[in-house]
């Protein structure tokens, strides 16, 4: 059993490590926000609705480039560890896979979260949606669904990194898993939008929460068998 | 122990013979017994071959996730075999489940296809297990296939509770336990106990034809 203080300081010194190696490189979060932009460019391009059909769809096209843009990040967290043997180098040290596990979860989790915060206010400045009209809700929603995203991606991440299959193998493998956080994700924001703060959107929220707490949970459980050679 | 083979093998042929007789039992019950619906007519006997596959197929998705867990705890090659026969079953169940229920949809609603919750995370959990199977087709190590199959399995089978209470959760037009008339009930009793005596054959079948490929693949090529 490991000390809670031990467990902590160890996410903290590798999620530090993470974000220097990201400070020093430059390369996954500004090609995320660089995706990000464009898919929103080229989305509301294509889009010319009226404001009231655009209020209905523009949760759904928020949390799918949010997905597309995170898949970058869970690609990338585990490939220049494996490419540079820093991951069996972490293996070696005294460790738990569940504190790796952990941190490269708030990294992705960090990443999500600006990159939601930058998407939200393109399609307010763009769509002209009244995401920011409700910002607790908007909050809850942001927070909780990239929580469960960001759980499973890095676990989905280390997987195909683990198995070196070459191909866009990580969007097929996630969609699938993710499709529920992204449809209540959808839901909860769209009703957000529509200043329908009631039981439906209770029970949205709900579902993410629940689906981040199961993901989390077996993710630390499964981690240990992932980074197995 | 060729004695003891011997009835094993005699008495799988007896369990094949008998969940056939039981399927063809239950398919003549939903055309000569079951009632005739009034509202939908004939197209609503779709729904006991509906309900059966759909209860395997959620069936066969846990198994898969159980027998995973039990190859993370055990390592025994025996237990992915399990959990890649739950996992074809299961699938093909899956599919045979989106099949007529789209068959009884076009009858019902009108449409092939709505996105109501209960159909949509149906599907999600196809597509779910369509990614399994492409996991496992992409990674030749023997032992790593295994473990990381068994990883998604679990992860998949965080779907399971969502579809079965998708109907409950969310407002949808799926039908939540509907009311029926006894004779109907017990013609759907007999589908889905024929449904799943011939799913389990196949189960059992299919892990025995997995084991004996690993054996073969075991004696590697023979020298020229």
């Amino acid at each position: 059993v490991i000390p809670t203080a031990t467990f902590a300081r160890d996410v903290w010194r590798l999620l530090q490590k993470d974000l220097r190696r990201e400070f020093r490189t430059r390369l996954t979060w500004p090609a995320a926000f660089l995706m990000g932009l464009l898919l929103v460019l080229t989305l509301e391009f294509q889009t010319d609705l009226p404001e009231a059909t655009k209020q209905q769809i523009t949760g759904g096209f928020l949390w799918l480039v949010v997905f597309i843009t995170g898949t970058i990040g869970f690609e990338k967290s585990f490939t220049d560890e494996n490419d540079d043997g820093c991951l069996d180098a972490l293996r070696m040290c005294p460790v738990s896979p569940a504190a790796i596990y952990t941190s490269k979860v708030t990294l992705n989790f960090l990443m999500l979260v600006c990159i939601t915060t930058v998407l939200i206010l393109l399609f307010t400045l763009f769509a002209e949606a009244p995401l920011l009209d409700r910002p607790t809700e908007t909050l809850s929603v942001v927070l909780l669904a990239n929580l469960g995203l960001a759980a499973i991606g890095t676990l989905i991440g280390a997987i195909v990194n683990r198995i070196r299959t070459r191909g866009n193998l990580i969007a097929l493998l996630l969609l699938p898993l993710v499709l529920p956080v992204l449809l209540g994700a959808g839901e909860a924001t769209r009703l957000s939008m529509a200043n329908d703060i009631g039981e439906e959107f209770g029970r949205w929220l709900q579902l993410l929460a629940a689906f981040a707490a199961v993901v989390v949970t077996t993710s630390l459980l499964v981690f240990d068998f992932v980074l197995e050679d | 122990m060729k004695a003891v083979a011997n009835y094993a093998v005699r008495g799988e042929a007896w369990a094949t013979y008998s969940s056939a007789a039981l399927l063809a039992a239950a398919m003549l019950a939903i055309f000569l017994v079951a009632p005739h619906e009034q509202t939908m007519g004939s197209p609503q006997k779709i729904l006991y071959v509906h309900v059966s596959v759909a209860w395997f197929g959620l069936l066969g998705y846990l198994m898969t996730a159980g027998f995973g867990l039990m190859y993370l705890l055990r390592r025994g090659d025996v237990w992915d075999d399990w959990s890649r026969a739950s996992a074809e079953t299961g699938w093909i169940c899956s599919t045979l489940t989106l099949a007529t229920g789209s068959l009884w949809a076009h009858e019902a609603w009108n449409t092939w296809w709505t996105w109501d919750p209960r159909l949509t995370t149906s599907l999600i959990l196809w597509a779910a297990y369509a990614g399994y199977f492409l996991i496992r087709g992409s990674i030749e190590d023997p032992g790593k296939r295994a473990r990381t199959a068994a990883v998604l399995s679990l992860l998949g089978a965080v779907d399971v509770p969502l579809v079965v209470m998708a109907t409950r959760w969310f407002r949808g037009i799926h039908p939540v336990s509907p009311s029926m008339e006894p004779t109907m009930q017990l013609v759907l009793l007999l589908t889905v106990t024929g449904f799943t005596c011939f799913f389990v054959i196949l189960l059992i079948r299919r892990q025995t034809q997995l084991g004996l490929q690993r054996q073969v693949d075991s004696f590697g090529t023979l020298p020229s």
